[in-house]
């Protein structure tokens, strides 16, 4: 019957209206909410004349964007962390304040004052303090570089916390909207919420999220998966191990748990990730390569002195290779099967440290496979059958718990009591924390070794113009075993040159009765004799009967030869790449670099993410404007449906009035 | 169609105020520090050579702080070396007045009372310490007083011949000090024998195979110095074939016989009754294994050289010689002999003077060269570090203005954008 069907037709309208209103009411109030996808009402008319109705409330959505959003904000995020850091890091190294640069132009400036006048007590006072200020300098800036990891780790802390509350929360949306759906109930908003946390994941870490029915399953790392439906696997931040400054990233994965730490990428944790492999610990290693370059070269220099107590010199630094500094390289695996008795890392080299750490782990056949880190890359060394190695070579009985290994300047050896298994691991930093280890060690003025401990007489009646100098080579060698008892050298020798241009060099213990050492020898210019302790060049043209007499400096307080030599370790080529400060200010550059570079890419993954923002936005997003033409719209529909059961009412009255 | 929503536009024009917001600050830091880079990663190569540049000046710095103290040291030396010349000076005119036949011997020995006073002066000149009490004519010796009276009346240096260098500039040093023993150690006077072997010392008996060997006149030593230049030490192997004496045969430093003053070899030149004469010397000569001589030992090197004498010891002896009273010619030949020496000797110590003055004068000039060198470095360096790290005022200013400007109508735009919704026009 029409009337009725007007009827059914106009309550139908006004109902399928009303909740077209609720949707933009709804709309209207999530126009700020995040993650929010606009819904809409799907009117569906009914067969045969028979009205409307709302077959769906539609949500507006696109995968692809979506997903392409979420791989944004884990580079974004990733970026954006490391740049927060990158810039404290470059600052803390160049600023003047904290600069090992400038600190060692200081303390250069107070040697060279030393090298003016090195028999003024308050120059040599000055001298000792600058040691002092210089190592403080290099422990305060390693603390500072500590305090960025700290940071880093406790954000790691938190994200990693963050990341299992997400996955939990994210598992029960999905066992919620599987219900849900399953009785036909409204699920949109479960979506837009379960999208939204999974936003918050990707700021942690890039994720791969596969669609199955209707649950999220996500994989991070090389494809570890984290939630698989209703199943978490469990994330955990553990303390690193055997370095307990980096805390490794492991994941449950039905019992059996994977390091993932070097396999995340993007978001918070990979940008931790990238900044302590690329920036952080380079650093510090850099700033631990340079101050063992200082400390070991001005030792060795140093030891070839004489302080003003007619002794030779002892050391400015700390020596790098002292018990405890040299086992503090070597650290164990918490895993391991066996017991270090004792470990050691020794510096035989600066000039061959790299910025490296090595991971050596115990294999099968008393093979021993050391890895570069954090590159990863293997090493190729020889195995050697004997404990006393060549470079690029190792020794591993693991029957009897010897490891030897000698590569880049350094030799390591571990000795476990007992016997290695196979699996036990080792990592071993040279440089880690040798700008957090450096001390001073001297701290009497008198002890500065300024002079050479060798005096040259240089014969007043020579006629030649031949000109001697002296370079300590051994300043433990017997010839000075007897400086203090004596006074001379072990023994004094002398330089003579005979008519035929060549020279002679005698032991003058007794003046009266030299004794010949080395045979005559041909001369040329530039010539070094290398004796007991020392060698001797001699340059110019010398003539017949002219003699260089060599013997103790005693007493030879004005003399700064061997000043002269410890300063010009500055411009010195001491490390694999130039001078320390060369050092330095490449570090200053590279990581100077990665902070500039790391601020493009963020400007450039910036609009990235905004310009996918704006996509998603302008598909999910609530214009209010549209709404208001929305509400109008619906509105007056409803005010139609109303009119039409008005109509219907009418039809019927007037049916009725004619009767 | 492409669909604006409401929290992208406000989200939007916050980001976009944001953003002018850090880039202004950004330009405030700029121009009110003055520096383009504010840090590394703002260029990051500039900002690695801002590093090596300001290494260079600290350098720079360094070494003219070297040569303010080089220059102190050297201006002292040359001050000093002055009231030498000075005192060298007053000292010839008093050996000339002394050497005037006419004087009677106290005139001379009033004389003398002036040269002594005079020497010990130049003994007080020659300590002189700097401010450090450091000695400065003891070479290496700091600490050491290098002039110190002994008991024989002589003075006797104390230091060495040690030369400190002080680094003016890259791979440039230069000696700050001169030791006594260049300066004052000046006159060569008698040569002096060395005889080396293998007995420990002279006092040894019975005596080496070579002993008591002396030059009777100055003659003699020129004559030897004559003979022997350039052929170093002498080796001396006495033989006792054929016989019946001992005989000498003299090789030089490299083994070839030494010539005497006729141009023959030395070799197996007979001894007469234990002595010999050659090359201006006078030796004895013993017969090796026989009762009284070294057992077993034949050779013997000869070291001969010139003694050193300093200036002090000359004005000394010849203060001697001037207190002798001249009673006989014995005394007058001998006051003639020693007169004419100490001309001779005194032309010496002047001529080491001028030339260590010489020496000195231009180690100092050549210091002031190397001083405006360095400024010329320094100056360039810092034009360098300014043009790399400092702001280009204008620039800045002029975007600062730009920026200013987008800030401002970004912010009328926000203001235009929030007033406009059709909420406003449905009634």
């Amino acid at each position: 019957m029409a009337g009725f069907n007007l009827l059914s037709i106009g309550s139908q309208a006004l109902l399928a209206n009303r909740s077209a209103l609720a949707t933009v009411s709804q709309n209207i109030a999530n126009a700020s909410t995040e993650g929010y996808s606009r819904q809409n009402a799907e009117f569906v008319s009914v067969v045969g004349r028979q009205g409307t109705y709302i077959f769906d409330i539609g949500r507006a959505t696109d995968q692809f964007i979506t997903k392409q959003y979420w791989s944004d904000i884990s580079s974004y995020e990733s970026l954006n962390f490391q740049d927060t850091l990158i810039s404290q890091t470059d600052n803390l190294l160049a600023s003047s304040a904290t600069s090992i640069s400038a600190a060692l132009d200081t303390f250069y400036i107070s040697m060279q004052n030393v090298v003016d006048d090195p028999t003024s007590l308050a120059n040599r006072e000055l001298f000792v303090e600058e040691v002092a200020a210089i190592s403080r300098r290099f422990n305060d800036l390693s603390a500072q570089l500590n305090v960025q990891n700290d940071a880093v780790n406790a954000t790691m802390q938190a994200a990693a916390g963050n990341l299992k509350e997400y996955s939990n929360s994210i598992a029960q949306l999905n066992e919620q909207i599987a219900y849900l759906k399953g009785r036909d109930q409204p699920v949109n908003e479960l979506l837009d919420q379960r999208d939204v946390l999974v936003n918050k994941i990707a700021a942690i870490v890039d994720v791969n999220v596969v669609e199955q029915g209707d649950s999220f399953n996500l994989f991070i790392g090389s494809g570890q998966p984290l939630i698989v439906g209703t199943t978490i696997n469990e994330i955990e931040l553990r303390t690193g191990n055997p370095d307990p400054s980096q805390p490794e990233l492991y994941i449950n994965m039905n019992g059996s748990e994977v390091d993932i730490t070097q396999q995340v990428t993007g978001g918070v944790l990979g940008g931790a990730k990238d900044f302590r492999n690329d920036v952080l610990n380079p650093s510090l290693n850099e700033l631990g390569r340079i101050a063992l370059a200082l400390a070991d070269a001005t030792n060795v220099q140093h030891q070839k002195g004489l302080d003003l107590n007619n002794q030779l010199g002892g050391k400015i630094f700390a020596d790098i290779n002292d018990n405890g500094v040299n086992s503090n390289r070597v650290s164990a695996s918490s895993g391991n099967l066996s017991t270090v008795q004792s470990a050691y890392a020794q510096i035989d080299d600066v000039s061959k440290l790299t910025l490296d750490d090595y991971q050596l782990a115990i294999n099968s056949n008393d093979e021993l496979i050391v890895k570069r880190m954090p590159s990863g890359e293997v090493i190729n060394l020889t195995k050697s059958t004997t404990p006393t190695l060549t470079d690029n070579s190792y020794y591993l009985d693991s029957s009897s718990g010897l490891l030897n290994m000698q590569l880049d300047g350094i030799s390591v050896e571990v000795q476990a009591t007992g016997y290695f298994s196979v699996g036990d691991r080792f990592t071993v930093q040279p440089t880690r924390h040798a700008a957090a280890q450096i001390t001073s060690e001297i701290t009497n003025a008198q002890q500065v070794a300024l002079a050479n401990p060798v005096r040259i007489d240089t014969n007043s009646n020579n006629v030649g113009s031949g000109v001697a100098s002296v370079v300590i080579t051994d300043p433990n060698d017997t010839v000075f075993d007897d400086i203090a008892t004596t006074g001379q050298l072990k023994p004094p020798v002398e330089i003579v040159f005979d008519n035929a241009g060549q020279y002679s060099v005698f032991d003058v213990s007794n003046p009266l009765d030299p004794q010949i050492i080395n045979a005559a020898t041909s001369y040329t210019s530039g010539d070094v004799i290398s004796l007991p302790g020392y060698d001797v060049t001699l340059t110019g043209e010398p003539q017949a009967g002219d003699r260089f007499g060599f013997d103790f400096n005693k007493d030879g307080v004005s003399d700064n030869r061997n000043a002269l030599a410890l300063s010009a370790i500055q411009s010195k080529t001491l490390l694999m790449h130039g001078s320390m400060q060369d050092h330095y200010s490449s570090i200053v550059e590279k990581i100077g670099a990665q902070a500039a570079s790391g601020k493009i890419n963020l400007t450039a993954s910036l609009s990235v993410l905004s310009s996918t923002q704006n996509t998603l936005a302008s598909i999910i997003g609530v214009n209010l404007d549209e709404e208001a033409a929305r509400l109008v719209q619906y509105q007056q529909a409803y005010s139609a449906s109303a009119r039409i059961i008005t109509v219907s009412q009418t039809l019927f009255a007037t049916l009725l009035d004619s009767f | 169609m492409i669909r604006v929503t409401t929290a992208q536009q406000y989200n939007n024009s916050i980001d976009n105020m944001q953003r002018s917001n850090v880039s202004l600050d950004k330009l405030q830091q700029q121009i009110s520090s003055g520096k383009r880079i504010l840090q590394p990663s703002d260029d990051p190569v500039a900002a690695a050579q801002v590093i090596k540049l300001e290494r260079e000046l600290a350098q720079y710095d360094k070494y003219d702080l070297n040569i303010q103290v080089t220059d102190r040291r050297l201006t002292l030396q040359e001050s000093i070396m002055s009231s030498m010349r000075n005192s060298l000076n007053r000292i010839n005119e008093l050996v000339i007045k002394g050497s005037t036949g006419t004087l009677t011997d106290s005139d001379r020995a009033s004389i003398a009372v002036s040269m002594r006073t005079e020497t010990e002066f130049m003994a007080s000149l020659m300590n002189t310490q700097d401010s450090q009490g450091e000695y400065i004519f003891a070479g290496s010796l700091g600490n050491t007083k290098p002039y110190e009276l002994q008991a024989d009346g002589t003075y006797e240096y104390q230091g060495d011949d040690g030369q400190r260098k002080i680094q003016v500039s890259n791979d440039l040093f230069i000696p700050s000090n001169d030791s006594g023993e260049y300066l004052f150690e000046a006159v060569t006077s008698n040569l002096q024998v060395n005889i080396k072997g293998a007995y420990a010392s002279e006092t040894i008996v019975p005596t080496p195979v070579i002993s008591n060997v002396t030059f009777a006149t100055e003659e003699d030593e020129a004559l030897y110095k004559d003979l022997t230049q350039g052929l170093g030490d002498i080796t001396v192997v006495v033989g006792t074939v054929p016989g019946p004496g001992p005989n000498v045969t003299m090789t030089d430093s490299f083994g070839n016989p030494v010539k005497d003053i006729d141009g023959n070899d030395i070799t197996g030149r007979p001894a007469v009754a234990g002595e010999l004469e050659v090359l201006g010397m006078k030796f004895n000569v013993t017969a090796p294994g026989s009762p009284l001589a070294f057992p077993g030992e034949e050779t013997v090197v000869l070291h001969i050289e010139p003694e050193q004498k300093n200036i002090l010891d000359i004005a000394l002896d010849y203060a001697t010689a001037l207190e002798q009273p001249l009673n006989d010619q014995q005394a007058r030949d001998d006051f003639a002999a020693a007169t004419v020496k100490v001309f001779g000797q005194w032309e010496q110590a002047s001529e080491r003077n001028i030339e260590s003055v010489t020496r000195l004068g231009s180690r100092l000039a050549f210091m002031e060269t190397v001083k405006s060198n360095n400024l010329d470095f320094t100056l360039f360096a810092q034009t360098s570090l300014s043009s790399i790290q400092d702001v280009d005022m204008p620039e800045a200013i002029s975007k600062f203005k730009l920026e200013e400007i987008t800030l401002e109508a970004s912010q009328a735009v926000f203001g235009r954008l929030s007033a406009l919704s059709l909420f406003n026009h449905i009634q």
